[in-house]
């Protein structure tokens, strides 16, 4: 029995930041892919692919899922492996979500092209972050890393 | 569902979307086997986001309120043209 792929599965400690200052959107992504490159997740090269993929796929509709949170997301061939990373801003950026609100945090997806089923599994379990109100009052009060990185895999256990 | 990605954010928001201008009450459920999962509201992106549908997923779409057979139509054409997504 393979357990399905959730967002905490792939997550590392090291790609959960949470003092990314507030900005416009597009310098706030860069940012957040900035610092994966200063983690080690990919080079400078990569991320910029990435950076490309995420924006151009901003453009065909917000990702802003509603709650204060959005996924950013690609399919890219510049990665090898599914990989996730975390980013809270200090203030609410606008995102043009879908219900009005601006958004705090920034749950990023980055995909090889054959991974579709993966890709659904991680927006399911994001996507049921953002449907819970206890949740969604975690991901706006908490700025401990350790403290979201543990809270991600608690929610992920949850039936 | 029939394209590659499955319900995958953008064809997600088209449904929710598709289901908003419908005025119609709309409900999805999984089907697998013969159990149905509780189901989603077909207007809310993180319903069915929730659901987690993947390619060969079979779903079921119930509509109620002026129109609802129409804009059952409508949904199922989406779903069943793969969400106009091209093969990727």
């Amino acid at each position: 029995v393979t357990l399905p792929a959730t967002f905490s599965t792939f997550l590392r400690r090291e790609h959960v930041f949470t003092d990314l200052p507030a900005g416009e959107r597009d310098d706030v992504l860069r940012d957040m892919l900035d610092r994966l490159v200063g983690a080690g997740a990919m080079d400078q090269e990569t991320s910029t692919t990435v950076l490309r993929a995420v924006l151009k796929r901003e453009r065909t509709g917000t990702t802003g899922i509603g709650r204060g949170i959005a996924v950013p997301h690609c399919k890219t061939s510049a990665v090898a492996a599914t990989l996730v990373a975390f980013a809270r801003t200090t203030e609410p950026i606008a995102y043009g979500a879908a219900d009005g609100d601006p958004v705090n945090s920034l749950f990023l997806i980055v995909s090889p092209p054959e991974s579709a089923e993966s890709h659904v599994e991680i927006l399911k379990s994001v996507a049921g972050m953002a449907r819970d109100d206890y949740a969604t009052r975690v991901l706006r009060n908490t700025n401990q890393g350790d403290s979201l990185f543990d809270f991600f895999h608690e929610m992920d256990a949850k039936p | 569902v029939r394209n590659p990605q499955g319900m995958h954010l953008r064809p997600a928001t088209e449904f929710a979307r598709t289901a908003q201008s419908s005025g119609c009450r709309v409900r999805v459920s999984v089907h697998s086997g013969a159990a149905a999962s509780a189901g989603a509201d077909g207007s809310s992106v993180l319903e069915l986001a929730m659901l987690g549908v993947s390619q060969g997923t079979t779903l079921r779409i119930s509509a109620e309120g002026p129109g609802a057979a129409a804009a059952v139509g409508r949904l199922t054409d989406l779903v069943s043209n793969g969400f106009s997504e091209s093969e990727r």
